[in-house]
């Protein structure tokens, strides 16, 4: 498709003009186009090296969060051996204790065996402890 | 109008990208010593300012590089390299459109000025040169690739990534342009 007459002087010049490559490269240009690919090649192959950094980088968080979830599972597992411990403490009881307890259990033993002379008793005294101690026992 | 079969064409150069993928660096240097002047001067006209123009050529053989692994030749070499190379000059456009327009290098006219002596030549040169940037960026490429680089309209079509008829187009107002840009000197003649 031609579309410039190219006997036309404009067309010539025009053409002439279009077609110069007088502009020609500085005498180290291609060395400079080497060196720059040499310094592409060498970013690739640094960041092939440093790859396992991405890991590291993961790596870091990870083992944050590990070790929040350990804690908040000793956390856990010590409020159970705590509840567990205080359950066996309230039930733990000593000798003092025992030897209140019969000693109550002595007491309202006899209140069940006594009889209208109850008052005439000489226990009676034994008996009022008795119902003291049970009463301090319920406060408490 | 019958569809051309789609062509498949190894050109030598074609051949020299599977050596540079290669990591052969003597091929890649033969292939710059090829291509450098061409495409500077297409830089050199588009932008008008010989350091941008070597830059330009620069990154473009740089893209050239990197691309080589995953080149495959499904047209000529020529189209795919001032694909790349346009793509480079959208971005210097982007990229200058955010400082003030200085596309004309005087040490470049000096230069020039030593082959053309007579003072009308040089004015000619300079309001061509006006001329061609005042033309919108595809006009001028596809002028500036068909005239100086002397692409095939498919070729032209290709690299813009456009159609024939655009193409065609394109290079009609860009010409038309041009001439009437430089008939004030013709007439006075």
């Amino acid at each position: 498709m031609k579309m410039n007459d190219h006997t036309d002087p404009i067309d010539q010049k025009i053409d002439a003009l279009l077609s110069n490559q007088a502009v020609q490269p500085s005498s180290d240009f291609t060395q400079r186009v080497l060196a720059a690919t040499d310094e592409i090649s060498e970013q690739e192959r640094e960041s092939k090296r440093t790859k396992p950094s991405v890991f590291i980088r993961f790596a870091l968080p990870m083992a944050a969060a590990l070790a929040v979830l350990l804690t908040f599972v000793t956390i856990q597992t010590n409020k159970e051996d705590l509840t567990i411990t205080e359950t066996v403490e309230n039930t733990d009881i000593d000798t003092t204790d025992f030897q209140e307890i019969f000693l109550l259990e002595d007491g309202l033993s006899i209140l069940a065996e006594s009889d209208t002379d109850l008052f005439e008793s000489d226990s009676l005294l034994d008996i009022l402890n008795t119902l003291d101690a049970l009463y301090l026992e319920v406060e408490s | 109008m019958e569809a051309e079969p789609e062509k498949v064409i190894e050109d030598m150069d074609s051949a020299c990208m599977r050596a540079i993928a290669a990591g052969d660096r003597t091929i890649f240097a033969e292939l710059v010593e090829r291509w450098q002047v061409r495409l500077i001067n297409f830089f050199y006209r588009s932008v008008g300012n010989r350091a941008d123009a070597e830059d330009l050529a620069q990154e473009t053989f740089l893209d050239l590089y990197r691309s080589a692994s995953r080149y495959q030749a499904r047209g000529t070499f020529k189209a795919y390299i001032f694909t790349l190379a346009r793509r480079r000059l959208i971005d210097s456009y982007r990229k200058s459109s955010r400082r003030p327009l200085d596309f004309i290098d005087p040490t470049d006219y000096v230069m020039q000025q030593q082959a053309e002596t007579e003072n009308e030549t040089r004015e000619i040169e300079e309001a061509f040169h006006l001329a061609l940037h005042k033309l919108p960026d595809k006009q001028k490429a596809a002028i500036l690739m068909l005239q100086q680089q002397g692409l095939s309209y498919e070729e032209i079509a290709e690299a813009l990534q456009s159609s024939l008829s655009a193409v065609k187009t394109w290079i009609h107002r860009a010409r038309t342009h041009l001439r009437k840009e430089l008939k004030d000197f013709y007439e006075n003649e």
